[in-house]
């Protein structure tokens, strides 16, 4: 029985490497070894026989006596073969393309979690992270088990172990934290209902400033910018567990606001009223105006406003008519407090009325021209104030209906909770109590990136860092031939101060892109042979133009991620 | 795609100097290079296409040229360009390969060419649909596996896929459209 391998894009081979491989002379050489007719033996089916030993054995053969007829001589044999097969499913779901250990029988180990059941779970990582899965949010049954596997990537070495592309823009991520998840049942990945997607609150190692959040896409191994919130960034941790609660009181305190400006606005109307005609000497009523003698030396205050000066009696006095019906032997004008007042008289009787000053001729004229402006400045702020106040009891009316509509909902949603059944009233306490502890996680990590998910995959918090020059092909030379009868297969730089891995042979870089800052950095070859070889630099100087540059060399067996982090002085326990 | 020789249909200028390739190898095995040094990568690439390993696909390859050369003077023009014979022979050894267990059965693909299936099938490029892509590739009949292989992945013309199997032009299409519609029902079988 065969089984058959699916592979996703395995690298190209180019037309030259075919081309190296073309020898129609050890073709000849078999053709000519062997007798004809063909011999039954099928020695040359075997595979082998194109190998070293079998071409080295081709003179042997030749001297076989060998008898009978091939029985593959009619070319159209073998039409109808149909391989027997299985399904044979041998990558677990956590294997993807793009994600490849570097270095054999050396991985990141996953923390894995069997769970039951789809109503809901809280994961807390040994770094603090914590995953949400909501209930429901998963395509499997009630009462079905299934495993989480999740790994945290706190330092370089673990991104580099695991086998995660870190290039994206042309430049080397520096990683501020790292997550992959993984879930599978029975060898098949789960999948996450997009309407209720996880939630997850990575733990990061350092501050987030300047870094922005990814997604790994598992197909074509680049990264792609994802939606995520930062705590170290703003109120984040202030989730809030009423949000229908949140909003009202939101809306009032809004709403408090908006009332105190409007009785602000309504000071302000009332401290700046219209002006009034008296303030002015205007005339109101051209039939209570009359013209009396005054002495403008006892009146200076008259004197000032000039000679076209007249008085208007002021109104409501029913004295006033009567007054004009008879005659008067003497009149005489008088002021109190700013008030003026005339005193009609005869030897009987004598009346008083009050009087104001007013404008005739040119400066009433003037008067009138001053009092328009003044009173149209002010008609122009009230104006202004009353739309403003127009809006803002606008705005205080539509908080109030949303308001309402809040409570409504939230007295709907206690009418709801009133009728659920014990059962119900179980769970929900249970997924409430599950979103608490999430929530308390994120407000216990010092900082993290908090994201939803209805894909699993690899999440990160990152900034490209951009390459180092390349070193010249003298050193490059040098670096090639670093490892005596090794051919080198890869090269990593380890830029310790940048805190940031450099790839070269493995992605878009080759070998001969090979270069570091003048850094504390650590280079780290693979070779052909699976082996390990590595350097660590102080700087620049302890490669470039060094002819006699020498790595260490490290069997594979040897090499695990506790000696890549004390080269790289991290210090992840890795269990 | 790379791994289809443009020149597998010829003209007929070419046709007839291939012609006499033929006639001289025929007379003298040495005369065969010519026509090694034309079809030596095709085949390779149709071999190596299938398996996972390049030294075996070398070695296969080979085998094939020397089953080509032992057998020449059998071989007889009957419009049929000498590729496809080439890849009878080829097809038949890589299935020996199979059988002897020296190599795995390998179906390989590009992420191109799974996105083509995906908006096919209409579904989304993700990593559940690349599984259940996979899980129906493995599940589909040899046959149809390599129809679908010679049209999808290595995008071969129906009248060379036709030539490679031995069928009329029209039926490879057929069983073409066939095999792509059984993978169609495995990937979304629940």
């Amino acid at each position: 029985m065969e089984n058959r391998k699916i592979v996703i894009n395995r690298a190209k081979v180019s037309s030259a490497e075919i081309e190296k491989r073309r020898n129609f002379n050890r073709v000849l050489e078999a053709v000519n070894a062997a007798p004809s007719p063909i011999p039954t033996t099928d020695f040359w089916k075997s595979i082998g026989f194109w190998g070293q030993t079998g071409l080295a054995s081709i003179a042997a053969i030749a001297l076989l006596k060998l008898n009978g007829v091939n029985e593959n001589q009619n070319l159209a044999y073998d039409e109808n073969i149909t391989l027997s097969k299985s399904i044979s499913i041998e990558e677990l779901p956590q294997d993807t393309p793009c994600i490849q250990p570097k270095i054999s029988g050396v991985d990141l180990p996953f923390e894995t979690f069997n769970l039951i059941g789809n109503n809901g779970h809280q994961i807390t990582l040994s770094d603090g992270s914590s995953i949400l899965i909501p209930a429901g949010a998963l395509e499997i049954g009630q009462e079905d088990n299934f495993t989480l596997r999740a790994r945290t990537f706190p330092d370089k070495s673990s991104a580099f172990i695991a086998g995660i592309p870190m290039d994206h823009d042309g430049g080397a991520f520096e990683s501020g934290g790292m997550i992959e998840l993984r879930a599978e049942r029975n060898g098949e990945i789960i999948a996450i209902r997009s309407e209720n997607p996880i939630q997850v609150a990575l733990s990061l190692t350092k501050p987030s400033d300047g870094f922005q959040f990814y997604q790994l896409n598992d197909l074509s191994g680049e990264w792609q910018s994802y939606p995520a919130t930062f705590t170290d960034r703003s109120n984040d941790k202030n989730i809030s567990e009423n949000a229908n609660n949140e909003a009202a009181q939101k809306l009032l305190s809004t709403n408090k606001q908006i009332q105190s400006e409007i009785q602000s606005i309504q000071q302000e109307i009332s401290q700046n009223p219209l002006p009034k005609k008296e303030a002015y000497q205007l005339p109101i009523d051209k039939d209570r105006i009359f013209k009396i003698e005054y002495d403008a030396y006892e009146f200076p205050e008259l004197a000032a406003l000039g000679k076209n000066v007249e008085f208007e009696a002021l109104p409501n006095q029913p004295q006033y008519n009567a007054m004009f019906e008879q005659s008067w032997s003497y009149f005489d004008l008088k002021e109190q407090g700013g008030s003026f007042s005339v005193v009609f008289g005869d030897n009987q009787k004598k009346m008083t009325l009050k009087v104001r000053p007013v404008l005739k001729g040119e400066a009433l004229v003037a008067a009138l021209s001053a009092y328009t402006t003044a009173k149209q400045e002010v008609e122009q702020k009230h104006r202004r104030w009353q739309e403003k106040q127009k809006e803002l009891e606008l705005a205080h009316a539509a908080n109030e209906e949303r308001i309402a509509t809040l409570k409504a909902t939230q007295k709907n949603h206690n009418i709801m909770l009133d009728i659920r059944t014990d059962a119900q009233k179980e769970q929900d306490a249970y997924l409430q109590n599950l979103k608490l502890q999430h929530s308390k996680s994120i407000i216990n990590q010092q900082r993290s990136a908090n994201f939803q998910t209805s894909n699993w995959g690899v999440f990160n918090v990152d900034r490209p860092i951009a390459y180092p020059t390349p070193f010249d092909a003298q050193t490059i030379y040098a670096l090639k031939h670093a490892v005596p009868g090794e051919k080198i297969k890869e090269v990593y730089v380890f830029d310790l101060e940048k805190d940031v891995r450099y790839a070269f042979g493995s992605g878009s870089r080759g070998i001969a892109d090979v270069g570091v800052f003048n850094n504390e950095s650590v280079l780290l070859v693979l070779l052909e042979s699976g082996d390990i070889a590595y350097k660590q630099l102080s700087g620049i100087k302890d490669i470039s133009n060094n002819p006699s540059l020498q790595l260490t060399p490290v069997k594979a067996h040897a090499f695990d991620i506790q000696l890549l982090q004390s080269l790289l002085h991290e210090g992840r326990v890795v269990a | 795609m790379s791994s289809v020789n443009p020149t597998y249909h010829h003209t007929p200028d070419r046709l007839k100097t291939e012609l006499e390739w033929i006639e001289r190898a025929k007379g003298d095995p040495r005369h065969f290079a010519p026509l090694y040094e034309k079809y030596h990568e095709q085949i390779f690439r149709y071999i190596y296409q299938r398996m996972d390993d390049p030294e075996l696909a070398d070695d296969v390859t080979s085998q094939v040229f020397f089953k080509a050369i032992k057998n020449i003077q059998r071989f007889e023009f009957r419009g049929v360009p000498f590729g496809s014979w080439l890849y009878r022979i080829a097809k038949s050894e890589l299935n020996q390969a199979f059988r002897d267990r020296k190599a795995k059965r390998t179906i390989n693909i590009d992420m191109q060419h799974v996105a083509v299936f995906m908006e096919v099938f209409e579904q989304e490029e993700n990593q559940i649909n690349l599984k259940k892509l996979k899980t129906a590739l493995v599940a589909l009949g040899e046959e149809d596996v390599q129809l679908i292989e010679m049209r999808f992945f290595e995008d071969r013309p129906y009248k060379e896929i036709a030539e490679i199997i031995g069928i009329t032009e029209n039926n490879a299409k057929v069983k073409t459209f066939r095999a792509l519609e059984k993978l169609k029902k495995i990937f979304f079988k629940k």
